[in-house]
């Protein structure tokens, strides 16, 4: 059996250990378990990249496993079976590596939470299932780990069920997500009629034949593509993600930052020749993508959960990986993807540090002059920061720039342009978030002044190996005009993902456009300077002036209470009068008045049953009597 | 088709003889007909004195046995031509027997009082 | 030697029975376990040696006793369903203060009765098994002495059962009589002479004897009184083996029979009208049953109905792939109610299993597997089975006994489904007295969900197990 079939196997382990036993073991046996089994799958992913880098040498890059065939009905068919090559090495190191990090940030985050072992429990599931999605061969199985991820986030949205608001967030995110599911469920089915396959092989060879009627095609890719905008929070669907902040802060970091959220870019990436082959759908998706990175943007701008902020800020980044995959560029979306799961991720643990320093603060408007309580918070924060702002020479930077660039080369300005704009936006976001948190004005109460303390080794630590890597990730994939290793990155995915069409942007237009990039990223920190440092009464003066915009922002657009008043109530109204007309009044009375009649029927029957055995003889008599006159007339 | 016909006609003949029997049948009853058995003897009664039920058993476990024994004349008809095996097989036949005997007899199936 | 080989089974069984019955007799040193161990060893040793005699066609005694696959497959399944009675006795037996050594001894000779019963092609050695499991079926379901019911079943099964029998013996002499032989292959034979009306009226004597211990309507009446009084652990037992011996024969006569016998149109005819009334008259009956033990023996009357399907669309697989669900199905729907008893007492009605399986989560979730694999839901193996049946019998041209079958299959929901409403959603009246350190009784209940699951979802091996049974009919 080959080394990457054992990377799920560990988590899973630990998961069904801690979901059995999990209440009776003590919390170091759980912590150290639970740790253990993702570094144990993150040594075998580790294992399984070398192995895989060897064997790619011998021109063998794409390895597969049959474990059983799973379902055989007719022509139907799918296996559990595993497929390892390029991009699914890329995301089962992410998943496992930025994992185990965040697992041990967890022990730090959760130490006092009663229900420890359970959290653990799922959060082993969801890796486990997580892997699933990223090592499935064909879609169908790649289907079991897309629900297993949204059943653990649900549990782990969930986790303080105690609190309303987060079941509520939880049932919202599930109820989202299977509108999407639904998308994903119907478009594996039309793919399935098309191509006669669910296997990613079989996919690749049908789209480059041509075997599938373009329309067909079209019409899968798009609604596999809802699925996507489901999982990964995209327009119109993202409306659960700000609210699934509900949830521990390491799950926000894990599952709604750098993993679960990023699977719907992952699926569109590893079904690259399907949206190649239907630039319609490829359009769609790029415009979604570019909307949404504007959008959660322009909402980001002005919320004050510290959390929320990064929701949107997540949104919005996962709205450039789609911007990417959908002008073509799936090596960039999936290279953005992997620099955005460490410094996203690093974003949310240091917010998860100033959180636990602040007793449970959210509120920026009750923070300021952190810097020097949080000695060891505040640079790596400020690191993410910079990082995602897009200042030059950090992996935040390449990474953006890789999918303008390509936006450009493909002709899409206007995407490209809603990206740079976009870029603007973060800059200024993320910067409004650093000057609120950790510099002017202590705005925080007395008692929680007291009870300040940076956070322990065992959260900072994970912290510090996140912005190291926040920092260099980026070198793995220098654009074109840097120099001769360029571009490792999307070479090592080339066997996977079909190169992009050569670019037709000359050396000149891609370094006007880098040197635009960081002058937007310059523009946003700049901007952000001046409203919330230099002159901290112009934002209220803002707001004060344009008061409708300012609160169209902060409640996202009203796009909750839109989709209540055009989606939820009708259908809750209408399902009571279906229930009340309909199902009471026909269908209730139908089955009352069948089971009524069956239970006279049993009545009767019973009635022969007297208990007497000279009727019980009389009716094997009866019997006997009849199969002779059969028989014999 | 006819088949069917004659079975309608002669099940739904023995129907109505079997209720016409019910139906206009005079019901007399008393309580002495009501009981159980009705052989003469009341079925309420003190038991006959001195009547051991052990009796009942030991008969039948001694049917029992004479019955199994009466299983030696076929086998003694083929012991000849079998000669050694068959003398194993009476053996084990014997031993299941005695393996009976001592169950009853363990039991206090021989137990008179 | 090849002989003693083909005893071995046979040999291990009632070896076991006698010295089970000896041990009851001491005082002390026949402890409950101890009686158990011997059991559980004597069936193991019969197992291990029917498995050593799998594919190799073994025969015995002038051909007389033949352990064919399907005999052997059927083995396999006598001796789970005995093993399974065993545990399931240990401790009933002592909440109930029943004699232990006789309930052990009776039930492996029961199986071996059993085992006979399917070993042969002889009709008269099946009369002969036959006899060997019904006397101590009768005492088993009379074990409870103290307890009228039990009385009450055993007479019941006693007088109906020698009334079955004496048309089979008697079956058994009109075909002798006619044919020469009780070889089932000599009675397919088509008419050469002599009356072939006595032969059928031989036939459907036979036939009329197996159908009452599969429990078919209108052989069936006995069934609910014997389930209901006897011991629990004994009605698991009965639950599916002896119905699957009496299959097992019924599918050796009428095999070679559809092929070279005559008034095939008839008996076919006559069987699916048997079936027909027996999954309506089974499933609705149940549904206005009270007592737990009641609802699975009309449910087991339904299944038998179902299996009957299988049987006239001459679907031998599928038959022995249902038995086997069934096995499983019953015995561990059984197990459930013997699970939830308390000492000295079980809880047999209805309203008294109200929010048991909130109060014990495992039993309560195993048992709604179960009765959902009984009404046939996916992904466990009573769906499968029945998939396997009505499609069959629709390709075998019999619409109309898969459309029954289909129908009161969705009748039998609704009482499967009422004992999980009870017990999950309806709040309990009183706390119950529920003796919960039984973990025999866990053991088959985790065995019987793992069979059903395994059975359902992966059921590969187990299918090609039964085509080589079924080739060696």
């Amino acid at each position: 059996m080959p080394v990457f079939v054992f990377i799920p196997l560990a988590p899973v382990l630990g998961a069904l250990v801690l979901f059995l036993f999990g209440r009776r073991l003590p919390r170091r046996t759980i912590s150290a378990l639970a740790c253990s089994t993702i570094a144990a799958a993150f040594v075998f992913s580790v294992a399984a990249f070398i192995n895989l880098l060897s064997t790619a040498a011998s021109g063998q890059n794409i390895l597969t496993y049959k474990l059983f065939t799973w379902i055989s009905a007719g022509a139907f068919r799918a296996d559990a079976a595993f497929r390892f090559d390029p991009l699914a090495a890329v995301m089962v190191l992410v998943v496992t590596g930025v994992g185990l990090l965040i697992h041990v940030y967890s022990v730090g985050y959760m130490s006092r939470e009663r229900d420890y072992g359970r959290y653990f429990a799922c959060l082993n599931l969801f890796t486990f299932a997580m892997l699933l999605l990223v090592l499935a061969d064909n879609l169908v199985f790649m289907f079991v780990g897309w629900e297993g991820v949204g059943l653990c986030s649900y549990l782990l949205i969930g986790y303080w069920f105690e609190k309303p608001s987060a079941a509520d967030a939880g049932k919202k995110a599930f109820l989202v997500n299977r509108i999407g599911d639904a998308g994903f469920l119907l478009g594996i089915l039309f793919l399935w009629t098309a191509a006669g396959t669910t296997s990613f092989f079989s996919l690749e060879i049908a789209v480059a034949g041509s075997v599938i009627a373009p329309s067909l095609a079209t019409l899968s890719a798009v609604l596999l593509f809802i699925g996507a905008a489901g999982k990964s929070a995209q327009i119109p669907l993202y409306i659960w993600l700000p609210d699934a902040m509900e949830g521990p802060t390491p799950v926000s970091a894990l599952i709604h930052a750098a993993t679960m959220v990023t699977a719907g870019v992952y699926m569109v990436a590893r079904l690259n020749p399907l949206y190649s082959f239907s630039p319609a759908a490829g359009q769609i998706v790029a415009f979604v993508g570019a909307l949404t990175a504007v959008y959660a943007g322009t909402i980001a701008l002005v919320q004050n959960d510290i959390k929320r902020v990064l929701a949107y800020s997540t949104i919005s980044q996962l709205g450039y990986m789609f911007l990417g995959c959908g002008v073509g560029a799936y090596a960039a979306g999936v290279f953005h993807l992997f620099t955005h799961a460490f410094f996203k991720s690093l974003l949310f643990l240091a917010a998860g540090s100033v959180i636990h320093a602040l007793s449970g603060e959210q509120d920026l408007r009750r923070m300021g002059g952190l810097k020097k309580y949080l000695p060891r918070t505040y640079p790596v924060f400020l690191v993410g920061a910079l990082v995602i702002a897009g200042v030059p020479f950090l992996s935040g930077f390449f990474s953006k720039d890789a999918i303008l660039v390509s936006a450009f080369a493909r002709g899409q300005w206007f995407v490209g342009i809603l990206g740079l704009a976009g870029a603007v936006l973060t800059a200024f976001y993320m910067f409004r978030l650093i000057f609120l948190a950790f510099f002017g004005n202590e705005r925080f109460p007395a008692e929680v002044k007291s009870h300040i303390h940076e956070s322990p080794a065992v959260m900072t630590r994970p912290l510090a190996v996140l912005a190291f890597l926040s920092i260099v990730a980026g070198f793995t994939g220098l654009p074109a005009v840097l120099g001769k290793r360029a571009n490792l990155f999307s070479r090592f995915l080339e066997p996977v993902v079909r190169p992009a069409a050569e670019g037709n942007l000359s050396l000149g237009a891609e370094w006007t456009l880098i040197l635009a990039s960081a002058a937007c990223a310059a523009v946003g920190i700049w901007l952000a300077y001046l409203f919330y440092v230099r002159n901290t009464a112009l934002p209220g003066r803002w707001a004060a002036r344009l008061p409708r915009i300012y609160r169209l922002l902060g409640r996202g657009y009203y796009v909750d209470e839109i989709y209540g008043a055009i989606v939820v109530n009708p259908l809750v109204r209408g399902a009571d009068a279906v229930y009340r007309r309909f199902d009471l009044g026909i269908i209730d009375a139908a089955v009352d008045g069948t089971g009524r009649a069956a239970g006279y029927f049993g009545k009767a029957a019973g009635l022969v049953q007297t208990g007497w055995i000279k009727d019980y003889a009389l009716a094997v008599l009866f019997g006997l009597v009849i199969f002779l006159g059969v028989l014999l007339f | 088709m006819t088949l069917a016909l004659v079975f309608l006609i002669f099940g739904l003949l023995g129907a109505v003889m079997v209720s016409m029997n019910a139906l206009l049948g005079p019901k007399k009853t008393n309580p002495v007909k009501e009981q159980p058995f009705e052989c003469g003897s009341p079925p309420l009664q003190k038991g006959i004195p001195g009547f051991v039920i052990k009796f009942p058993l030991v008969v039948f476990l001694f049917v029992l046995f004479d019955i199994e024994v009466a299983f030696l004349f076929p086998w003694a008809l083929i012991f000849r031509e079998m000669k050694g095996p068959a003398f194993l097989i009476l053996l084990a036949y014997a031993a299941v027997l005695a393996a009976g005997f001592v169950y009853a007899w363990r039991k206090g199936a021989f137990r008179w009082d | 030697m090849n002989g003693f080989a083909a005893l071995a089974p046979l040999l291990f069984l009632v070896g076991g029975a006698i010295l089970v019955l000896l041990l009851g007799t001491r005082r002390n040193g026949g402890t409950n376990s101890v009686q158990a161990a011997v059991s559980i060893a004597a069936i193991a040793a019969a197992g291990f040696s029917a498995a050593r005699l799998w594919g190799r066609a073994v025969r015995a005694f002038g051909g007389q006793l033949r352990f064919d696959e399907a005999a052997l497959f059927m083995t396999f399944l006598f001796l789970l369903a005995a093993a399974m009675a065993v545990l399931l006795g240990m401790r009933y037996l002592v909440r109930h203060a029943m004699p232990r050594g006789e309930y052990y001894g009776l039930l492996l000779l029961a199986a071996c009765g059993l085992v006979i019963m399917t070993a042969t092609i002889n009709l008269l050695i099946v009369f002969l098994g036959l006899e060997v499991f019904s006397v101590s079926a009768y005492a088993l379901s009379g074990l409870n002495r103290r307890d009228d019911r039990s009385a009450e079943a055993a007479a019941k099964y006693f007088l109906i059962g020698s009334f079955a029998s004496a048309f089979v013996i008697f079956g058994l002499a009109l075909l002798f009589g006619t044919r020469g032989s009780l070889d089932v292959h000599q009675l397919a034979l088509p008419e050469t002479g002599g009356s072939s009306a006595l032969a059928l009226t031989g036939l459907a004597l036979v036939v009329s004897g197996l159908a009452f211990k599969i429990a078919l309507v209108p052989f069936h009446m006995y069934q609910p009184d014997v389930y209901e009084g006897a011991p629990t652990p004994v009605a698991a037992f009965f639950a599916a083996a002896p119905k699957a011996a009496g299959f097992l024969v019924l599918l050796r006569i009428l095999v070679p029979h559809f092929q070279t016998g005559i008034r095939n149109e008839a008996i076919i005819e006559f069987l699916s009208a048997v079936a027909v009334a027996t999954m309506i008259l089974g499933n609705f009956a149940a549904l206005r049953q009270r007592n737990l033990k009641r609802i699975l023996a009309y449910s087991s009357i339904a299944h038998a109905g179902y299996m009957l399907i299988a049987v006239i669309s001459g679907d031998p697989a599928g038959l022995l792939f249902y038995l086997a669900n069934y096995l499983f199905m019953g015995v561990g729907a059984f197990a459930a109610v013997i699970a939830l008893g308390g000492p000295g007492r079980e809880i047999l009605d209805l309203d008294e299993f109200a929010g048991v399986g909130r109060r014990y989560p495992w039993i309560g979730g195993i048992f709604t597997v179960l009765l959902l694999s009984m009404a046939g839901f996916p992904p466990t193996g009573g769906f499968l089975a029945k998939f396997y049946v009505f499609s069959t019998a629709v390709r075998a041209g019999h619409l109309g006994l898969a459309i029954v079958g289909v129908l009161t299959s969705l009748v039998s929901v609704y009482y499967y489904l009422r004992i999980v409403r009870i017990m999950f959603m309806k709040e309990p009246e009183r706390e119950l007295d529920v003796d919960t350190e039984n973990p025999a009784v866990y053991l088959v209940l985790f065995l019987c969900l793992y069979a059903v699951l395994q059975l359902g979802l992966f059921p590969g091996n187990i299918i090609t197990l039964i085509r080589q049974a079924t080739a060696s009919l």
